[in-house]
């Protein structure tokens, strides 16, 4: 077809005009016509895509995501796994979304169409239609690329995950025919999972969208052409180099906004993006902060943010299911008009959106199959950037008396739901959802700080800007954030990552006994001889105490423990243990009784499950336990003359 | 100004009955301090001696709070279920009450020959707790009503907010929603409050008639009982302001200053009481001036406050 031979020139001219660096390897090359109905709900594509075999081996077959599929009814392996609902949200079962190809050949070539089968490489679910495999006539040799037609239609369901429309909101995302990962001689093509994001080659993409005059589009990529058609539409162009997805956004409710964003140091210079639905024109504010917040934290921490743009997409209330999802240079956020100032939701959605532009968009690692790599590593970024601009104890809500911090809110998750599995799981394979969310999210996050604590903040902070921009724009494993980790900090650090990612136990020490017993001089019959104690010894500075803490491991996980020991007269007594034993024994002869054994004071180790038994005091503290009681007393009685009976 | 005038009566007629309003606080005290000992009792075992309760004389803290609920959740548990059981068992102590405190009220104790409080008071409780039982029950029809006035409401609104893309009409019409049922609840409590008055001015046995009777008697005199409602109403309120603002001026973090908290809290919980005795009071004044002659039961004695009113009015 004609009108895709001219591409390839465009795409020199804009390389040439924008000066980009292209540090990935364009092993996909998208260029895709989309044009949007909105009564239908349907887009109708044509793509043609440009693919590079940069494996050792010769390809004979082609794998496809067709991420839609996973809407097409009742027992897709999504619709079974998530039992039709999302974060909350619940499939409607009248209006389901479907992505069909009409046409697959090669250019000036084969057509492939009538090759089209499904397949279900993750559990042989034959109902499931989300991964597309085509035959090549003839095996495509390494280093050598194919062009492809693909004409298809996507059927957008009302959205509950990630995709789709409500009312007249559209987010239009996994909507296209997506070739898998061609890595060591096979595809890495996973099928769409209720628990897992996404995995994709880098390259080029063009993408022509085609929308009612009157709606307010945003997309991938930075906008390199609009046209006014004669049908009262629009078409829009958008172009990107180095990311390996395209998604977009349209509804005539969005109020357009943008804003410029510069850094020094790093250089920093991007367009920022606000399609802000007029329902949440308040929150603008907060949104601006926020992502200003997340490009220069992030920028400092690991890397200079390389895009020109950055969108951030406000979905309305009723569309939440599309909210809190990243795309390459694209991210939907949430909030409500509802949402006070001291919720920090908005905020915390935004930089970790935003913050997945790093760890997923440019350190691109296989979210199906070690989703901590971008889920954790965000989630530890995120806590990290909450903490520094909102306020340690408050970052996530501040709401008068009630306070609490992204740290204690990922804690919260991992109380209970995180022993089931190691971190270290594919993504479909976790117990539940909740087990997968507490796993790859908050545990790995906190995994994290509990490293940085041990390596330090400035040699952690090498490790992740080491890891940045090493992997940045490739695929890394585990193996390779290990390796980073152990290169820069120079140590072996083998036992953390084989007992913190690959095994599900967990990390809790405590206090097992605090003891000061005075030791009283010989009395009784020593050597035949009857001694008796001595008298003049009775005043209490001259008393001697046994004093013993003992500190038990309860989790299976281990890890290094400092122990603050306080005496009576105010002496403290810092102490080590390597922590590998079950239980560790401290004793101290000392004129003074002991007050308190605290295991790890400072607060180094989120990760312990307890922190309540994490210290003991000789002497119960009871003013904080009367305050509670009488505190809570207090409300029941408020509650009891509140009864209307 | 009818409705001012009994509620100065009430406020009056409360503010005397001392003993009464005691009396309240010390019910409401006992079931709280069941509470308070297992809470206590629980909170000794679990926290008592780790450095982290510390934090609570600073702030709420959410990371040992949640850890509670992790960690020792099933301890917590029981005393939740105590707390419900309690709650029901108040209600039906709260029925016992009324009858005592309309009971105290009609008999004046300077003019009867019973001049103690607690026989006075527990003879009406008991005497009427059978009646008021039966009165709370049917009186679930008018609770249910006001669920289904609310689900209808509902029903007509949403259609104003459909697509979701209003959000401030959202927040209005919620806001507006649960004005309403307030006012039903307040409506109803206050056609509750006008039978077990006249169960207990009338001497009745009968519940239903009362109940129906409270219904045209509220809607017939709408302006003045609303008033006196509203005006105890707006002096809770303004009790609770003032007890939030000292509550708050008090920095809870040393023994001597919780003990000072509660005992703030105390005089709050007892204006509860205060202003509940003065309520009922101005009510059963409101209601033997202004409704009909009483046609069941023994004749009313008429208190002595009340009389020398209705010479001098």
């Amino acid at each position: 077809m004609k009108k895709f031979l001219i591409f390839p020139i465009l795409i020199l001219v804009i390389f040439i005009n924008t000066g980009a660096t292209s540090p990935s390897k364009h092993i996909v090359d998208y260029h895709i016509k989309a044009k949007l109905l909105t009564e239908e709900k349907i887009v109708f594509g044509e793509e043609a895509l440009t693919w590079l075999n940069t494996g050792d081996v010769p390809v004979s077959e082609l794998h496809f995501h067709l991420y839609l599929n996973a809407f097409k009814n009742n027992r897709s392996t999504f619709m079974r796994e998530s039992g039709g609902s999302h974060r909350g949200f619940a499939v409607d079962k009248d209006r389901w979304g479907y992505i069909d190809v009409s046409r697959i050949g090669i250019q000036d070539g084969a057509d492939l169409t009538p090759t089209i089968t499904y397949i279900q490489p993750d559990d042989q679910n034959p109902d499931d239609q989300t991964v597309m495999q085509v035959l090549l006539p003839e095996p495509l040799p390494p280093g050598e690329t194919i062009i492809l037609e693909i004409i298809f239609q996507s059927k957008l369901p009302q959205v509950f995950a990630r995709s789709g429309y409500k009312g007249n909101f559209f987010m239009v995302a996994q909507w296209f025919p997506k070739i898998g990962v061609w890595e060591n001689g096979a595809w890495n093509c996973h099928q769409y999972h209720s628990s897992s994001e996404f995995y994709a080659d880098f390259g080029i993409f063009e993408v022509d969208i085609t929308v009612p005059e009157d709606f307010v589009l945003g997309a991938t990529g930075k906008r390199i052409k609009e046209v006014k058609n004669s049908d009262e539409t629009m078409t829009y162009t958008h172009y990107q180099e180095n990311i390996h997805d395209f998604a977009w956004t349209a509804c005539p409710d969005f109020v357009e906004i943008h804003k410029s964003f510069t850094l020094p140091d790093p250089p920093v210079q991007t367009e920022m993006i606000f399609l802000i639905h007029k329902a949440h024109l308040k929150l603008t504010d907060r949104y601006e902060e926020s992502l200003r917040n997340g490009l220069e934290f992030y920028s400092q921490s690991y890397g200079a943010y390389p895009y020109e743009t950055i969108t951030l997409v406000d979905p309305p209330l009723k569309a939440m299911g599309a909210g809190g999802m990243e795309y390459p240079t694209l991210f939907t956020s949430m909030g409500s008009w509802f949402f006070p100032k001291g919720l920090r939701l908005p905020e915390m959605v935004t930089i970790h959106e935003f913050g997945h532009g790093y760890w997923y968009g440019m350190v691109a690692s296989n979210e199906f199959e070690e989703a901590w790599l971008d889920e954790g590593i965000n989630s530890y970024s995120e806590i990290k950037a909450m903490d520094h601009y909102y306020g340690k104890d408050r970052s996530m809500l501040d709401l008068g008396a009630i306070k609490m911090s992204d740290l204690v809110r990922s804690r919260v998750s991992i109380l209970g739901l995180s022993k089931l599995d190691p971190i270290m799981t594919r993504s479909w394979e976790f117990y539940s959802k909740g087990s997968y969310g507490a796993n790859v999210y908050a545990k790995a996050a906190l995994t994290l700080l509990t490293l940085e604590r041990y390596l330090g903040e400035d040699v952690m902070a090498e490790v992740m800007k080491t890891y940045f921009k090493r992997w940045k724009f490739k695929h890394p494993k585990s193996a390779d954030f290990f390796a980073v980790a152990e290169e820069v900090s120079g140590q072996d650090l083998d036992w953390f990552f084989d007992q913190f990612f690959k095994t599900p136990g967990q990390l809790d020490y405590s206090v097992g006994r605090v003891r000061s017993v005075e030791i009283k001089d010989p009395q009784g019959i020593f050597k035949g001889e009857l001694v008796e104690p001595d008298k003049t010894k009775d005043s209490p500075e001259e008393k001697i105490y046994k004093n013993e803490v003992v500190i038990l491991r309860k989790g299976d996980l281990f890890f290094p423990q400092e122990i603050l020991i306080v005496f009576e007269n105010g002496e403290e007594i810092r102490e080590t243990w390597e922590g590998k034993d079950r239980w560790k024994r401290f004793e101290y002869i000392k004129p003074n009784k002991l007050k308190l054994a605290e295991i790890d004071p400072e607060y180094k180790i989120p990760l312990d499950i307890n922190q309540m038994n994490n210290s003991r005091l000789l002497k119960p503290n009871k003013t904080p336990i009367l305050k509670l009681a009488l505190g809570i007393t207090l409300y029941f009685q408020k509650l009891l003359t509140l009864l209307p009976f | 100004m009818k409705a001012l005038k009994y509620y100065f009566q009430g406020i009056k007629k409360a503010t005397s009955e001392g003993k009464l309003v005691w009396l309240l606080w010390l019910v409401n005290v006992l079931f709280a301090s069941l509470i308070y000992f297992q809470f206590s009792d629980y909170m000794n075992q679990v926290l008592s001696r780790s450095a982290v309760a510390e934090n609570f004389l600073k702030t709420f803290d959410m990371n040992t709070f949640f850890e509670l609920l992790t960690h020792n959740g099933e301890k917590l548990n029981v005393i939740v279920s105590l707390a419900i059981f309690l709650l029901i068992g108040y209600i039906f102590v709260s029925v016992f009450l009324n009858g005592g405190i309309l009971f105290t009220l009609i008999h004046p104790r300077k003019t009867d020959e019973r001049r103690r409080l607690a026989p006075l008071f527990f003879e009406g409780g008991g005497k009427f707790f059978g009646r008021f039982v039966r009165l709370l029950i049917y009186s679930l029809t008018l609770w249910l009503g006001i669920i289904v006035i609310i689900l209808i409401l509902n029903m007509i609104l949403k259609p104003l907010t459909k697509g979701g893309t209003n959000e401030v009409l959202m927040f209005y019409l919620i806001l507006i929603q649960l004005v309403i049922a307030f006012l039903l609840v307040f409506l109803v409590k206050m056609i509750v409050d006008y039978a077990r008055i006249k169960i207990v001015v009338g001497d009745t046995r009968k519940v239903f008639r009362p109940l129906f009777q409270a219904v045209g008697f509220v809607f017939r005199k709408l302006g003045s009982t609303l008033a006196i409602y509203y005006l105890f109403l707006l002096t809770a309120a303004a009790v609770f302001v003032l007890y939030w603002l000292v509550q708050k001026a008090v920095n809870t973090q040393a023994l001597l200053p919780i003990l000072f908290a509660f005992l703030i809290g105390q005089i709050f919980i007892l204006s509860r009481g205060w202003i509940k005795v003065g309520l009922q009071a101005s009510q059963m004044n409101f209601f033997q001036s202004a409704g009909p002659p009483q046609k069941t039961g023994k004749p009313v004695p008429v208190p002595a406050e009340k009389n020398s009113e209705s010479q001098t009015t």
